[in-house]
């Protein structure tokens, strides 16, 4: 009887456990699908999201998650896949974000738990940090850094390589290791990106209520 | 027109009107989760009040809520109110009082003469420390209506710590704890289609013990290009209230209460471009021979459209109908150019009623009451309308025992008689608001007809009057237009002329800090209006009051008013009153604040030369009095803020004889009103002291009365505050030159809080009356009062 309650108290604190919040879903364009525990949600913009939930994006489509420490933000771009993780650690977040397919952009602030981004041959480390990660259909993971720097440890060979800002790491399926600086068109991949999850938006105009002196509501109208 | 807009803190104005002065100081700010505290005094006037009100709404809504005030003891000047907590969340609320005076006329204060600002609440610090552990994930600071609204904070770092059941979610105008999401360690509340507009937020909470709080994050909410869903929003209560009393001996007490038992819902929602209102009342007090008092409203406001059926006050012009109740049918159409309004319904006529030849009590007659008006333009720049009203007593509303009785001789004497009115006036009003410029005029003429018995004149009767009854070459038979009005001998005065015409004028200016009202009006001394309150026949008033305020620190006013009767110099005498007063606040932030007024009033009576009259006995009166106060919240005492406000008041009257010159009567007075109220930081206790005392000495007797009163109260709250028992005691004692006398008042009762938005008050009250001079007075009476509120 007491392994029974034993048994139920663990089950219940586990459940207690994965069902807590890690993360907000601040902005979905698209298709966008979000999977929980092998079955997909309904969700809405501000849905809270739980470890393990994977969010995947379609064509032409864009999604982005803010973890609940507010320390950072992570942009799907067309065609990607991710998994939300993370863990609680002294009263921080240690974050992992682990990309299947596609491409993710991060924006992570200096000073918050740790932070990695993984792919199926890497595990990049990051410490206030702006990277694009990139996981094309031949196995090449591709992490291109603007801002800050990067630590890169292969999976399969555990060699460790910095890539700092304006340089890109290439890991190949094979464990390969190369970094370069980060040519026009690494670059531009994130613009590009940026400007399609962008224009997935609709550009409505911005409608500002005003009171005029008489007291009566006026509309301004912003085209943009 | 900003300026106009500045919170005026400080407000020292006079009624004129209502020869009320009133003091008040704003506390200009509002605690999420904490009901809103207000102490008004009533420097001068107190006694002419029936009851005061505190009215609140958010700032931008049009509807108001009341919750009314209470007087310390009955010989206090000090009131006491709240704005409840459920109406503050983080939007601005404005309020003002309103006072009913005995002769059935209210009033507003700050003065509702559309320049005067009301007070402003504003979203203060609660109590504790600012905590960055919140942290706010849904950052946008911007956002479409279409998007919904997203409230979602992290609180990471205090998960630990955190007390989860105080967390407490505050977002625009309400408390929405229960609607929002919580995990272990984030929150989140949405709404899906937000109002635009600005939103705040705000959550208070618990941190090892400590009372702690987030920032407040402000968010632009911009008007969506979705079809509106339509949601239907809506908040009111629903409260049930029993009133049980027992006395020890009927016989010696004024009166003796029957149990009473009233329910009443109140529902404001609103549903696209429609806002709606349901009000019911139901008392067991309801008499159909006595003044109404149950009640029922429905209203729905739509941008062009106004309808309310059931009870309704509607303020057409004022001097037609403004302000008196009419259970019927208003509506009211607006646009920016033209106005149509019409109401018709039942009103009522408090009436004297006779079983013999000396009056015996009051009654009810029923009135139908029909008002209409259009108007051209509008308050914001020039308008100009034309108002009718006529009040008809309904015959067959009045129970014959009400009405008449049988003399000795067996016939039917008739004691009180249906009656006619009509007002018919023309105003205008030029607004500018640029210029902070307001200016009016209002004219009317009256009918009264005071015995509707005979029904209409017939032309024959007018012959044998020697009335014609052509008028502008077409003969008029008035049995044509009894339908309209009633024109027979009874008419109140026989011939119209300006006796029936009452006229006023005022100007409104705003300029250099100062609000400044001038007005002046003359009622005819047949004027009649039975749709308005407080219209003094006979009289001509003229009146000049000012504000001036510097920044939150410094109130002053000042007026001055004349009032003159026997305007048509049909009586021997003139009587003339002047008022001048004049009172001041002053407050500088983390200091005390000291108040002072002054009131002098002069009267006289004048001979008419015209009329000789032998009896005529000339007479002065003088009444002054002044007060000083000082007012403070001492933060300072470690552990128990208190608020603290004492006032001394000092003056005298007089009623003097020129000829010969002798005093009729003489008196002073003088008292001290001093209040303390402790809020215990360590403990969940509430306490008050409430302290007055007033001497008057008659100086021709040398006679002195005195009274005291002392008021203790004390709360302390258990279970999460959601019981707070309370004990309290009232002192009132009488002694001097009177029969030493006494009341003492002891209640005990409990206000709880058991669900949401509930609160259930039970209060048991014990008075004991005890006469030192004659024994034989003594009496005690019981109250039982219950009161159920549920808000949602």
């Amino acid at each position: 009887m007491k392994r029974i309650l034993l048994i139920s108290v663990i089950l219940l604190l586990a459940t207690a456990l994965l069902a807590d919040s890690v993360a907000i879903l601040s902005a979905s364009k698209g298709k966008v699908s979000l999977e929980r525990a092998l079955k997909n949600l309904k969700f809405k913009n501000g849905e809270l999201l739980q470890n393990k939930d994977v969010l995947r994006t379609g064509a032409e489509s864009f999604a982005a998650y803010k973890y609940i420490d507010a320390s950072s933000m992570i942009k799907l771009f067309s065609n990607s896949v991710v998994t939300v993780n993370a863990s609680k650690e002294g009263g921080k977040l240690s974050k992992k974000v682990n990309v299947t397919k596609g491409s993710i952009l991060t924006q992570v602030k200096k000073g918050s738990g740790t932070f990695t981004v993984q792919t199926p041959t890497t595990v990049a480390s990051v410490k206030g940090t702006e990277f694009l990660t990139k996981v094309d259909d031949d196995g090449f993971s591709t992490f291109t850094v603007t801002d800050g720097e990067v630590e890169l440890r292969v999976l399969e060979t555990d060699e460790v390589q910095l890539v700092g800002k304006g340089k890109t790491g290439i890991v190949s399926p094979d464990g390969g290791i190369r970094v370069r600086v980060s040519s026009a068109d690494d670059l531009d991949e994130i613009q590009k990106a940026e400007l399609e999850s962008a224009q997935n938006e609709e550009r409505e105009p911005i409608i500002v209520p005003v009171l005029d002196d008489a007291g009566n509501r006026k509309l301004i109208e912003i085209h943009y | 027109m900003k300026r106009l807009l500045v919170t005026i803190a400080l407000t020292v104005p006079c009624l004129a009107l209502l020869a009320l002065t009133a003091l008040h100081v704003s506390p200009e700010s509002f605690v999420p989760g904490a009901d809103v505290e207000l102490l008004l005094e009533i420097a001068e006037g107190g006694t002419d009040i029936s009851g005061v009100d505190v009215q609140y709404r958010l700032v931008g809504s049009t509807v108001w809520q009341a919750e009314p005030m209470r007087q310390d003891d009955p010989a206090s000047t000090y009131w006491r109110g709240i704005i409840p907590r459920t109406a503050v969340s983080t939007n601005d609320v404005e309020y003002r009082f309103e006072f009913r005076l005995s002769n059935g006329a209210a009033g507003y204060l700050p003065a509702d003469d559309g320049i005067t600002p009301l007070y402003v609440l504003k979203l203060n610090a609660p109590k504790g420390s600012l905590n960055d552990g919140f942290v706010l994930i849904s950052d946008d600071s911007s956002i479409s209506a279409d998007d919904g609204y997203v409230l979602a904070v992290s609180y990471l770092a205090l998960a630990e710590d955190v007390d989860p059941k105080s967390i407490r979610v505050f977002v625009g105008d309400r408390d929405v704890t229960s609607q929002t999401q919580f995990s272990e360690s984030v929150l989140m509340y949405r709404e899906d289609r937000p109002q635009d507009g600005i939103k705040k937020a705000m959550i208070t909470a618990k941190v090892k013990g400590a009372d702690v709080y987030s920032p407040t994050w402000i968010t632009q909410i911009l008007p969506g290009s979705k079809k509106p869903a339509l949601p239907f929003t809506y908040r009111g209560s629903v409260n049930f209230a029993a009133n049980v009393y027992g006395v020890s001996d009927k016989d010696k007490v004024f009166s003796d209460p029957d149990d009473d038992y009233s329910t009443w819902a109140d529902l404001y929602g609103s549903y696209g471009i429609a806002d709606m209102q349901a009000n019911l009342l139901v008392s067991s007090l309801e008499d159909k021979n006595s003044q109404p008092v149950n009640r029922y409203t429905f209203g729905v406001k739509i941008p062009l459209l106004d309808v309310f059926f059931g009870d309704y006050s509607p303020s057409l012009s004022q001097f037609t109908l403004s302000g008196k109740n009419i259970r019927g049918l208003y509506g009211k159409f607006h646009t920016r150019f033209l106005e149509l309004t019409w109401a018709h319904g039942e009103s009522v006529r408090k009436t004297e009623y006779m079983a013999s030849a000396s009056p015996t009590g009051l009654s009810t007659f029923k009135q139908e009451a029909i008002a209409a008006r259009i108007q051209f333009g509008n308050d914001q720049s020039f308008r100009l309308g034309i108002t009718g009203a006529r009040h008809r007593d309904i015959r067959s509303s009045l129970g014959e025992a009400y009405y008449s009785y049988s003399d000795a001789k067996g016939d039917t004497v008739y004691t009180v008689r249906p009656q006619d009115n009509a007002v018919i006036s023309l105003d205008m009003q030029l607004n500018v608001p640029d210029q902070h410029f307001l200016a009016g005029f209002e004219i009317a003429g009256s009918m009264l007809n005071t015995n509707t018995l005979p029904g209409a004149i017939s032309v024959e009767e007018m012959e044998d009057y020697g009335l014609d009854n052509e008028f502008a070459g077409i003969e008029v038979d008035p049995e044509d237009y009894a339908d309209l009005f009633i024109i027979n001998t009874n008419m109140e005065p026989f011939v119209p002329s300006m006796a029936n015409v009452a006229w006023n004028a005022y100007v409104r200016m705003y300029f250099w800090n100062n609000f400044l009202n001038l007005q002046y009006n003359e009622t005819g001394s047949a004027f009649n209006s039975m749709g308005t309150f407080g219209n003094q026949r006979d009289t001509r008033v003229l009146s000049i009051t000012d504000q001036f305020s510097f920044g939150r620190f410094i109130t002053i006013s000042g007026g001055y008013s004349t009032t003159e009767d026997n305007l048509m110099e049909h009586k021997s005498e003139t009587n003339t009153y002047q008022n001048i007063f004049a009172s001041a606040i002053l407050r500088i932030p983390n200091m005390p604040y000291v108040k002072a007024s002054f009131n002098d009033n002069r009267g006289e009576n004048k001979q008419n030369t015209d009329i000789e009259d032998s009896s005529f006995d000339p007479i002065t009166s003088n009444a002054q009095n002044m007060s000083f106060g000082i007012g403070y919240n001492i933060v300072q005492i470690p552990h128990v803020p208190t608020q603290l406000d004492i006032s001394y008041r000092f003056g005298g009257n007089n009623v003097k004889r020129t000829i010969p010159d002798s005093y009729t009567s003489d008196n002073g007075n003088s008292g001290i009103g001093f209040t303390m109220n402790n809020r215990f930081n360590m403990i969940p206790l509430t306490t008050l002291v409430s302290y007055s005392t007033s001497t008057n000495k008659d100086d021709l007797s040398s006679k002195e009365n005195k009274s005291n009163s002392l008021y203790l109260k004390a709360d302390y709250a258990i279970w999460e505050n959601r019981i707070k028992p309370y004990v309290s005691y009232r002192n009132t004692g009488l002694s001097g030159d009177q029969e030493a006398q006494s009341y003492n008042y002891i209640n005990f009762g409990v206000e709880s809080y058991p669900i949401r938005n509930m609160t259930v008050t039970a209060d048991l009250g014990m008075k004991t009356y005890k006469n030192d001079d004659d024994s034989s007075k003594d009496y005690d009476t019981t109250t039982f009062r219950l009161l159920l509120n549920q808000r949602f």
